[in-house]
C-alpha cells in the first residue's frame, strides 16, 4: 500500500510551478509551426538576402547594406514570422481549448508568452544560422575588417517585433483570416517603409523603420571611421518596445491571470510604448554628418575616432595609395590613371602621389581633389561604382575625377574653358566624349562651344598642348580663363 | 412532417444549399477582409503610395493581390471534414461555385478600388495577377490544408517583389510582365485553372494535428 502523501498543499503547488515552464516550453516547441516554415524562409533568406550579399563589391559596409540595410533580412524573415505567430496565437480558438488552458495552474498570459518564446526560439535559431553563414561566406571574401553587428541587432529585434505583434493579434482577435491578415499586413508594412526610406524628401522620422537603408550606409562606413550604431540603437528601442507592448496587451484580459499579474502586464505595456515614443523622438533628432547619420542623446564620442590602418601602396614614379580594405581595387586603379597622368606628366601641379580620400556623408559624390606641396591626388573611391570584378565604368570614373581635379573644377562642373579641357584630356587619355557623360555627377553634356573648344584642344600636338597648358594652367584652375582664350 | 421531408427524393434546395455551404466557409467574413484590401488598394493609390512607373509601381499591388488570393484559399477551409466528405455529393459544384464567386468578388474589389485612379497595369493585371495567385493558394489549401492555405500566396509574393525589382522576364513570375503579355497570362491561367481543378475535385485538406 502507497502511503498518503501529507498534506502540505503549498510545497507541492510550489514544486509543479516550478517544473511546468520548461515543460510547456518543451512541448511549444515541439508543437509550433514555426519549424515547419523554416525550410521556406531559409530558401527566401538564400534567394534574396544571401544572394545579394554576395553579389556585392568585397566590403563589409556594401554586404551589409545589401542584405541588412535595405531590410531584406526583415522583409524575408517578418510577414512569414507574423503570419506563423499569428497562427500559434490563436491556436486555442482553432481547437476549441480557451476554456480548458484557462484553469491549468499556469496563469493564462504565461502560457501565451511560453507559446511566443518557442516561436522566437525557432525564427531566433533561424536567423542567427541565416546571418552567421552569410557573414561567413562574406568572411571569405572581404579583405579587411569585420561586419557591423548593430544592424544585425536591429533587424532581428524589428523580426521579434513582427513575431510579437502577430502574436498578440492572433490570441486577441483569432480567426480564420488572422494569420494571412498579420503576414499581409506584415508584407505591406514593410513595402511601404521601404518607399518611406528611400524617398530622399522623407524627415529623419522614417530612420526608424527597420528597412529604412537612407543615408545609413555607405561604401566607407566602417573602414576609415567606425559604423555608428545610432540609427540602429533607436531602432532596437523601438522594436523592444513594440514587442514589450504586444506582449503586454496578452495579459491585459480578465481571463489572463489574477489582480497583480494584469497590473504587471499593463505596466509592461506602458513601459513599452513608452520605449516606442522615445524611439521615435531619438529618430526624429539624428542629423547627417561627415561619418554617419547621428542621434546626439545615443551618440558616444568615441565612434568619431578615425580607424588606424596602413595604406597598401604600389611602386612607379607615381605611388598610388589605398585603404587595405580597397586592396583588390589597387590595380584597376592603377591602370585607370595611368593614361590621364601620361598626358599631364612634367606639369606643374601633377600629383607626386595618389591616396585614398575618406568619403564624407555630406559633400557631393565622387570630388577628387589635388592639394599639398608637393601634390597628391585625394581620390574617394568610395564614391565610385566599385565593381564587383573588373569594371570598365569603374576605370573610366576613375580617369574623369582625376581629370576634373586637375582642371581645378571643385564641386561643380567648372568653368566653360575647364570643362572644354577636361574633355579634351579625357579623350587624348582614351575616353571620348560619348562616354564621359554620366560618368559622374560632373560629367554633364556639354554645350557646342564647349564641344568645339574641347575638340581644337584634342587635335593639338601633344608638344603644344603640353606647352599651352604649362603656361596657363594656373589660370585654369582659378577659373580666370575664357573659353575664346583656348588655342 | 417536415417541408424538407416533404421534397421528392433526389431534389435539394440549390440556392438554400450554396448559401449554407459559403456560409460555413466564413465567404461574408471573407468578403469583408476583400473589401478591406480593395479600400488599402484605394488608399494607396489616392496617398501615392503606389508609384506611376517604375518597379515601385508593381510592388504594393501585387502584395496587395497576394493578400486576397490568400483570403479566397483560406476560405476553402471545411469546419466539417470528413462527415461532410462523406455525405456531401454536391460537394464537388459547391466549391467550385465558392472559389468561382470569391474570385470574381475579388477582381471586382480590385478593380473597383482602383477604378479611375490610374493603378498601373490597370484591371486586366489585376485579373491575371489575381487568378494565377488565387490558383496558386487553391494548390495551397489541397496541400497544407485551408487554414495554411495563405503560405504558397505569400510565398509566391515574396518572391514576386524581388522577381518585380530584378526585372525578371520569366512568364511564370507574373506580376513582374506588362498586362497584355501573353505568355504571362497563361501561365496565370493555368495556375488557376488548375488550382481550380484541384480545389473541385479534393477540396482543401482536412486540418490535421498541429
Amino acid at each position: 500500500m502507497v502511503p498518503a502523501a501529507p498534506a502540505t498543499g503549498r510545497p507541492r503547488a510550489r514544486r509543479i510551478s516550478r517544473a511546468i515552464p520548461g515543460r510547456l516550453l518543451r512541448l511549444e516547441l515541439r508543437r509550433n509551426i514555426a519549424g515547419w516554415l523554416l525550410p521556406l524562409i531559409v530558401a527566401l533568406f538564400w534567394f534574396d538576402s544571401f544572394r545579394a550579399s554576395l553579389g556585392g563589391p568585397p566590403l563589409w559596409s556594401v554586404r551589409t547594406f545589401l542584405s541588412l540595410g535595405q531590410g531584406h533580412v526583415v522583409i524575408d524573415f517578418g510577414p512569414l514570422v507574423a503570419g506563423a505567430t499569428a497562427w500559434a496565437g490563436s491556436r486555442d480558438f482553432r481547437s476549441h481549448t480557451t476554456d480548458l488552458v484557462s484553469v491549468t495552474p499556469v496563469p493564462r498570459w504565461a502560457g501565451r508568452l511560453t507559446a511566443w518564446a518557442a516561436t522566437i526560439c525557432w525564427i531566433g535559431a533561424a536567423f542567427g544560422a541565416c546571418v552567421g553563414v552569410m557573414y561567413w561566406a562574406d568572411a571569405r571574401q572581404v579583405a579587411w575588417g569585420g561586419p557591423p553587428l548593430w544592424p544585425v541587432a536591429a533587424a532581428a529585434a524589428a523580426v521579434a517585433a513582427f513575431a510579437a505583434l502577430g502574436f498578440a493579434l492572433g490570441a486577441l482577435l483569432p480567426s480564420r483570416f488572422t494569420a494571412p491578415l498579420a503576414a499581409f499586413g506584415a508584407f505591406i508594412a514593410l513595402v511601404l517603409s521601404s518607399h518611406a526610406g528611400f524617398d530622399p524628401h522623407s524627415t529623419s522620422y522614417a530612420q526608424i523603420l527597420p528597412v529604412n537603408g537612407q543615408g545609413l550606409i555607405k561604401y566607407d562606413t566602417g573602414v576609415f571611421y567606425p559604423f555608428q550604431p545610432d540609427v540602429s540603437i533607436a531602432r532596437l528601442i523601438f522594436c523592444g518596445g513594440l514587442i514589450l507592448a504586444a506582449l503586454g496587451v496578452l495579459g491585459l484580459p480578465p481571463d489572463s491571470g489574477g489582480r497583480a499579474l494584469r497590473r504587471a502586464a499593463a505596466a509592461v505595456t506602458v513601459v513599452g510604448l513608452a520605449a516606442v515614443g522615445t524611439a521615435v523622438g531619438l529618430a526624429g533628432s539624428a542629423r547627417l554628418e561627415a561619418h554617419g547619420i547621428v542621434i546626439p542623446a545615443l551618440h558616444d564620442a568615441a565612434s568619431d575616432r578615425p580607424i588606424p590602418y596602413t595604406p597598401v601602396c604600389t611602386g612607379g614614379p607615381i605611388p598610388v595609395c589605398v585603404h587595405p580594405a580597397y586592396r583588390s581595387y589597387l590595380p584597376e586603379v592603377t591602370a585607370a590613371l595611368n593614361p590621364v597622368l601620361a598626358e599631364v606628366g612634367g606639369l606643374p601641379g601633377t600629383p607626386v602621389r595618389v591616396v585614398q580620400e575618406p568619403t564624407s556623408y555630406l559633400e557631393p559624390q565622387g570630388a577628387a581633389s589635388i592639394t599639398g606641396s608637393p601634390p597628391v591626388l585625394r581620390l574617394p573611391l568610395g564614391d565610385l561604382g566599385l565593381p564587383i570584378g573588373g569594371g570598365v565604368i569603374f576605370e573610366q570614373q576613375v580617369r574623369l575625377v582625376f581629370a576634373h581635379a586637375f582642371v581645378g573644377a571643385g564641386l561643380g562642373v567648372g568653368t566653360p574653358a575647364q570643362q572644354a579641357v577636361q574633355t579634351a584630356l579625357l579623350t587624348r587619355a582614351g575616353l571620348p566624349l560619348s562616354e564621359q557623360i554620366g560618368l559622374t555627377i560632373f560629367s554633364q553634356p556639354p554645350a557646342s562651344p564647349v564641344r568645339a573648344a574641347a575638340q581644337r584642344f584634342a587635335a593639338l600636338p601633344a608638344a603644344a598642348r603640353h606647352a599651352w597648358l604649362a603656361a596657363h594652367l594656373s589660370a585654369l584652375r582659378s577659373g580666370r580663363l575664357t573659353l575664346a582664350q583656348l588655342p | 412532417m417536415t417541408a424538407i421531408s416533404a421534397r421528392p427524393p433526389g431534389r435539394v434546395p440549390t440556392a438554400r444549399l450554396l448559401l449554407l455551404h459559403l456560409v460555413s466557409r466564413r465567404v461574408p467574413a471573407a468578403v469583408v477582409a476583400l473589401a478591406a484590401c480593395g479600400a488599402v488598394l484605394r488608399i494607396g493609390l489616392h496617398w501615392r503610395w503606389i508609384y506611376a512607373t517604375g518597379p515601385g509601381a508593381e510592388e504594393l499591388p501585387v502584395v496587395i493581390e497576394g493578400a486576397a488570393a490568400a483570403v479566397i484559399a483560406v476560405a476553402t477551409a471545411s469546419p466539417f471534414g470528413e462527415p461532410e466528405r462523406a455525405t456531401g455529393r454536391w460537394l464537388p459544384y459547391l466549391r467550385l461555385a465558392d472559389a468561382l464567386v470569391l474570385t470574381l468578388t475579388t477582381v471586382g474589389v480590385l478593380a473597383a478600388g482602383a477604378a479611375a485612379a490610374g493603378l498601373p497595369g490597370g484591371t486586366l493585371a489585376i485579373a491575371r495577377n489575381v487568378a494565377g495567385l488565387a490558383g496558386l493558394g487553391l494548390l495551397s489549401s489541397a496541400v497544407l490544408g485551408g487554414l495554411l492555405a495563405w503560405i504558397g500566396p505569400m510565398a509566391y509574393a515574396l518572391v514576386a517583389d524581388f522577381a518585380i525589382l530584378q526585372a525578371w522576364q520569366t512568364p511564370w513570375m507574373w506580376p513582374a510582365r506588362p498586362p497584355h503579355d501573353g505568355g504571362a497570362a497563361l501561365c496565370a491561367g493555368l495556375a488557376f485553372a488548375v488550382g481550380l481543378l484541384v480545389t473541385t475535385l479534393r477540396g482543401a485538406r482536412d486540418p490535421a494535428h498541429e
